[in-house]
């Protein structure tokens, strides 16, 4: 086990924003985080991330010295090039080795682009330098809120692709109010509910990768799913 | 439309002078040029002398006003205590007008030999530290947020965050300010010329072409002067800000 979230519960002032949030996530699993627009999702990787205090609850790490983080807006350094971006995670590590952020580069598809600002760059783009920023520091543990939120219908898709193969074995804890996304990338989805998030239910996605979203068993799989926000939203 | 508007401007200009005092268009365009870089009898100097010596007062002093306006601006948006002490002075000072300091400034300036120039020095310096202060400070204040966190979660330490994200957010601060600085610093020395005897200036010339009888063909050339310079000077700002953050 990578990682196990405990009974996790915050409110800010009144507004209670978790409500006992309980997963855990093996290693080199991907996993996705899925609820509402607004129900406490970025809160439960903040936690996780150190940037939030639970106030109830515990967050256990095993094996996880370093964690990547890709955020929703790409949070790029609008001053720093494509290398410099990339090069900011390093540097925060106290790693000065322009090797491994060309490796990265490279490996994220971003060659040529280096001395791009992030202003020259589309929204896709941007992502991809935010995903190479995360994976620069070579984490245990790669956290993404929703970061394909802002992009159009083609460019997700075929990011969605790609970066199951940047990310090939890592573990991921990734959020997302999309359940195709959910489907197409996870090995297990962990559905929460409306505000004050709890977990509704978890779910093994057994289907092979890479998925075929025309498929039968993908769609099959999709239904079930939207099963169970409904039955919880009858409720 | 440029030329449209340049058009209107001076039959405009045509349409008035036949009414008033003012010196037609092409009166002033010749004095301008012949002064340019003839003297003009009175005081000895061409207009560009005239230009060149009150650009020199207005960068020595605006130079001195941005090495502490940036400095102080930076510190003290990270310092809180040090943003508690000069906030409230620099609100209580920036309202005053610089023009409003030039008598002052003549009088506590009086015992020094070169009284004039100091006091000019002066008055630029309040004109361009003021506008300079204000945006570096609230530039290096307003730091994104989400900018932070993201350096939080990658665990930097103070010293990155602060060359990499502070210092570099500021620079927009720093930029604007210099231009807006200069821009307040120059119409301020054209004043402070106005009041004393200074020898050479824009300011000085217009004032002692009023003086020796009204020779509007003169004033208007050194307003022209005044507007050309002001222009250029921003203009090159504009042009230097964007190969200071070639990312904008």
């Amino acid at each position: 086990m990578a990682l196990t979230v405990e009974g996790l519960k915050k409110s800010y002032g009144n507004l209670k924003v978790l409500d006992g949030v309980t997963f855990s996530v093996e290693e080199g699993e991907f996993v996705c985080l899925i609820g509402e627009s607004g129900c406490g999702k970025t809160t439960i990787l903040k936690i996780i991330a150190g940037l939030e205090r639970p106030d109830e609850g515990r967050v256990d790490f095993k094996g996880v010295n370093r964690m990547g983080f890709v955020f929703q807006d790409d949070r790029l350094l609008p001053w720093k090039t494509v290398y410099g971006n990339i090069q900011f995670a390093l540097k925060a590590m106290g790693i000065e080795d322009g090797e491994v952020v060309r490796r990265i580069i490279d490996f994220v598809g971003l060659k040529g682009f280096e001395n791009y600002y992030p202003k020259q760059l589309s929204g896709g783009m941007r992502q991809r330098v935010g995903i190479a920023r995360a994976l620069a520091v070579n984490p245990d543990l790669l956290l993404m809120d929703e970061p394909f939120a802002s992009l159009d219908a083609r460019t997700r898709e075929r990011m969605q692709e790609e970066l199951l193969r940047i990310v090939g074995g890592k573990t991921v804890v990734f959020v997302t109010h999309s359940i195709d996304e959910a489907v197409y990338l996870a090995d297990k989805i962990v559905i929460l509910s409306p505000r004050p998030a709890r977990v509704i239910r978890t779910v093994e996605v057994s289907l092979p990768k890479p998925r075929d979203r025309a498929s039968q068993e993908f769609a099959e799989f999709r239904r079930e799913l939207y099963r169970s926000f409904d039955l919880y939203g009858r409720k | 439309m440029r030329l449209k508007g340049a058009i209107l401007l001076i039959l405009l200009w045509y349409l008035v002078s036949a009414f008033t005092e003012l010196p037609h268009p092409h009166e002033v365009a010749e004095t301008f040029f012949i002064l340019l870089f003839n003297s003009e009898p009175v005081l000895g100097k061409t207009l560009v002398q005239h230009a060149a010596a009150s650009l020199l007062r207005v960068l020595t002093a605006s130079l001195l006003a941005f090495s502490i306006a940036i400095p102080l601006g930076i510190v003290s948006a990270l310092n809180r205590t040090l943003a508690e002490i000069v906030t409230p002075m620099v609100e209580a000072l920036r309202p005053i007008p610089p023009l409003a300091w030039i008598p002052l400034a003549y009088v506590i300036f009086a015992p020094l030999p070169n009284t004039v120039q100091v006091s000019q020095i002066f008055i630029v310096f309040v004109g361009a530290f003021f506008p300079c202060f204000v945006s570096v400070f609230d530039y290096s204040r307003n730091v994104p947020e989400e900018l932070l966190e993201m350096a939080r979660v990658f665990k930097a330490p103070e010293r990155l965050i602060l060359r990499d994200i502070v210092l570099l957010h500021s620079l927009q601060g720093v930029v604007s300010g210099v231009r807006i600085g200069l821009g307040v610093g120059w119409m301020s020395i054209i004043a402070a010329e106005m009041i004393a005897t200074s020898g050479e200036g824009l300011g000085y010339f217009i004032m002692v072409m009023y003086e020796v009888g009204g020779r509007t063909a003169e004033i208007v050339a050194g307003m022209a002067m005044i507007g050309v310079i002001g222009y250029l000077m921003n203009t090159l700002l504009l042009k230097a800000e964007k190969l200071v953050m070639p990312w904008r």
